[in-house]
């Protein structure tokens, strides 16, 4: 099985981790906050407002929604435009404590409604340094905490 | 003691990936802070984490049998030891030590 990271660092050996590739940031994906005209693909819209977020969608390969909000209408509009979010996993691991709580209820709740709804999601670690990375496996053992079993897990790693 | 009284133990083989080197005692310090403070006293009962080896790249802890599952958890959120970063990867889990030597 293959799988994919995408990270913002240069990961030499991905494989360690059980990685076949890691896409750089800034080198191998791109993310936007908004529309530009030297849009390189593949691509990755981040906004945390939602109206600027469901007009612009249509130009990006995935969504990045930081703030894991529960909204219908966006969830929707990405299923009607087969657009994927993007879980990312650093917004766990860089918090501590009661805060790296409130996100993993935030994302559990929002990948509830992602799986409610038909929408697609992937699941990167967005990690700074080799330290942030978690194997595919990892994140199988985490993914009760998102609602998720460990092959629902796996397979959110495949899809980049 | 009659057998179906005794506690039933699996010990985890992990690797450390770490910048600062550990000696055992604080390793052994620092793990158990973390993973009580990601467990809760109540969960860190049920589990029991103790470290039985280490080896500066390497350990292995023991722990209540069918626990396995939450104690991997904890071990993929443990993040940082004091400041600095620090990676835990469970690679293995087994009924004894010995099963878990050798294993990478």
């Amino acid at each position: 099985m293959e799988f994919t990271d995408i990270v913002d660092f240069d990961f030499a050996n991905p494989q360690d981790y059980g990685f076949s590739k890691a896409l750089k940031l800034g080198r191998d994906i791109f993310i936007y906050t908004t529309p530009d005209k030297t849009l390189k693909s593949p691509s990755i819209l981040a906004v945390h407002d939602k109206k600027s977020l469901m007009h612009n969608m249509r130009h990006f390969d995935l969504i990045y929604f930081p703030s894991y909000e529960n909204d219908v209408e966006l969830i929707t509009s990405a299923v009607k435009r087969e657009k994927r979010f993007v879980v990312s996993l650093s917004d766990i691991f860089g918090k501590q404590g009661a805060d790296r709580s409130i996100v993993i209820y935030r994302i559990r709740r929002f990948i509830r409604f992602c799986n409610k709804y038909g929408a697609k999601f992937v699941i990167a670690s967005f990690a700074k340094s080799v330290y942030g990375v978690r194997s595919p496996k990892e994140v199988g053992s985490i993914a009760h905490l998102l609602d998720l079993d460990s092959q629902q897990a796996e397979a959110a790693m495949r899809k980049l | 003691m009659k057998s179906i009284l005794r506690e039933k133990y699996r010990y985890m083989k992990f690797k450390v990936h770490s910048a600062k080197e550990y000696n055992r005692q604080d390793f052994e310090k620092q793990l158990r802070q973390a993973l009580l403070g990601l467990m809760g006293e109540i969960q860190y009962s049920r589990c029991l984490p103790k470290l039985v080896a280490y080896s500066g790249t390497e350990g292995i802890i023991k722990i209540l049998r069918d626990t396995e599952k939450e104690t991997r958890a904890a071990l993929v959120l443990i993040t940082k030891f004091d400041s600095n970063p620090i990676h835990l990867q469970a690679i293995f889990v087994s009924g004894t030590i010995k099963g878990c030597k050798g294993k990478k």
